[in-house]
């Protein structure tokens, strides 16, 4: 066992030694991972950044209960009850319509407001938030909110929370297609120069066979290339989301303020980074072990 | 240590490198193979390393069916032979030491020990002042030792010399046979091809002389 992590080792500082001695190879190589790293990275970025915004702006909708106008204390202390016990209900929120007509003369322009009305013209309000989102299941539940006594009108905007939804959906699979894209791309960007490597280390591959090395020993030594060059890719291309988000993220900011939202591109926590490093990992693995074993096919006839 | 029963080989059908061929070397042996280009000296070496496959016949080496031997076993046979290639088989885009290095790489030796028998065999071969050199840098007979010390560095039971004084003026081609009788002395099996026959006569061992494939007395 000890031996068999002594030749692991080996291979591996002997593959990271190769590497560094070869400069400006290596960073061609590397740059052209990286760049296939990176787009799916920022791809998935985009769209857990956009899916993480929804989620603050609620994807899932919100019922509002306008009551009537004329709506006594009574009749809003019966609606609480009734909400409540609703089993549909994951909570709700009461405005009453001074604190309505209070927040809206905070606003831009309304300073003064209550002082022009004769009386305040805003009715109590419930926001709803419902544990269920399908359409039929909230139309009912719509339906039943506004048989209530003293309800004046019940709101709710499915079809915006829906578009979004399958908005993000669409993201998602997007992201899917182009990361199976993108891991073709790596498996074939890997084998491409892996077999170049194994080119130019023809002669040492045919004479470590002639002495003795089995495919093992051959292929340990590119596999562990690939490796390394896979997880330096890996943290070219996580830097490189870094600083592609910091350029973009002020400017998004800016763009955001004008509609009174938030919006910028998060950076990748740490699990997905492992995750993202472990798949390029074995993409690259794959992409060797297919150069490393058409070579050694060829090979075998000749040795 | 080494037996032939009735090996022939063929190239492609057509080539027949070597017809019938029985005989046996004793461990502690050294011999020599001789005969013209193309005789079949570089196949019947080849086939003793299991670098060719024999197409009938069966090759013993140290008891072990070498004709009958698996792909994936083929280079534990390898590990245990040394073998001086007649294209010499020198890698250029390492100095002397890594090349001599490698069979220790390839077998997994540590860096300590592999270090201790690389700097062993170049002092026997009288290259240690050439450690960091290319081998580029290095006169003809220089490269064969070079070769000589990558061949023995893992301390081998058989050493087989394929035309090993090949381009060499006498002088070196004599050092060069020199050397070699050295690591038999010392214990190990060695089987010597060669063309020139002068070569071989000082020495008085037994000669294998090949004509077309076969041996002839």
């Amino acid at each position: 066992m000890n031996r068999y992590f002594f030749l692991h080792a080996q291979s591996a500082k002997s593959a990271l030694v190769r590497i560094i001695r070869q400069p400006f190879g290596s960073l061609l190589s590397l740059a052209t991972l990286a760049l296939a790293l990176i787009l799916p990275l920022i791809l998935y970025l985009s769209v857990m950044s956009v899916q993480d915004g929804a989620s603050r702006m609620s994807a899932t909708p919100q019922i509002t209960v306008f009551m009537a106008l004329d709506a006594s204390d009574d009749d809003l202390a019966n609606i609480h009850q009734q909400l409540k016990k609703h089993r549909l209900i994951e909570y709700y929120t009461f405005v009453g319509k001074n604190q309505a007509l209070a927040e809206l003369e905070h606003q831009d322009g309304m300073t003064g407001l209550t002082s022009t009305l004769p009386n305040n013209p805003l009715p109590d309000v419930f926001v709803v938030t419902p544990t269920i989102t399908d359409p039929e299941g909230l139309s009912h539940l719509q339906k039943n909110i506004s048989h209530l006594p003293s309800v004046y009108q019940v709101q709710f905007d499915l079809r915006w929370a829906k578009k979004l939804h399958e908005l993000v959906m669409l993201g998602k699979k997007i992201v899917g297609l182009f990361s199976v894209v993108f891991g073709l791309a790596l498996v074939l960007i890997t084998y491409n120069i892996i077999y170049m490597q194994i080119l130019g280390r023809k002669e040492e591959i045919v004479v470590s066979k002639l002495i003795g090395a089995s495919d093992y020993f051959i292929r340990r030594s590119f596999f562990y290339h690939a490796f390394w060059q896979s997880c330096i890719a890996a943290i070219v291309a996580w830097l490189g989301a870094l600083w592609l988000a910091a350029i973009v993220n002020p400017v998004l900011q800016r763009f955001a303020d004008l509609y009174h939202a938030q919006a910028m591109l998060r950076s990748v926590y740490w699990y997905e980074w492992f995750v993202f490093t472990l798949s390029a990992v074995i993409l690259s693995l794959l992409g060797a072990w297919l150069a490393v074993g058409q070579h050694l096919r060829k090979l075998k006839s000749h040795t | 240590m080494i037996q032939f029963e009735q090996v022939s080989k063929d190239y492609t059908g057509q080539v027949q490198a070597l017809r019938n061929l029985s005989f046996s070397i004793q461990s502690g042996e050294m011999v020599f193979v001789a005969g013209h280009s193309g005789a079949g000296k570089s196949t019947l070496l080849k086939l003793i390393a299991a670098i060719e496959r024999p197409t009938s016949g069966h090759i013993i080496v140290n008891d072990y069916q070498v004709s009958q031997a698996p792909e994936n076993q083929l280079h534990y046979i390898r590990q245990h032979i040394g073998m001086v290639f007649q294209d010499h088989k020198i890698l250029f885009d390492r100095n002397v030491f890594e090349n001599v290095m490698l069979p220790l790489d390839v077998i997994g030796f540590s860096r300590k020990e592999a270090k201790h028998r690389v700097e062993a065999a170049l002092d026997k071969v009288n290259l240690s002042s050439k450690e960091k050199v290319s081998p580029l840098q290095l006169s003809g007979g220089e490269q064969q030792r070079l070769c000589i010390a990558r061949a023995v560095v893992h301390r081998p039971m058989i050493l087989l010399a394929d035309e090993p004084s090949a381009n060499l003026d006498r002088g070196c081609a004599l050092d060069i046979m020199e050397l070699l009788k050295s690591f038999h002395q010392s214990g190990v099996t060695v089987l010597i091809s060669a063309h020139d026959e002068t070569l071989m006569e000082d020495y008085g061992r037994r000669i294998l002389r090949l004509k077309e494939g076969q041996f002839v007395t």
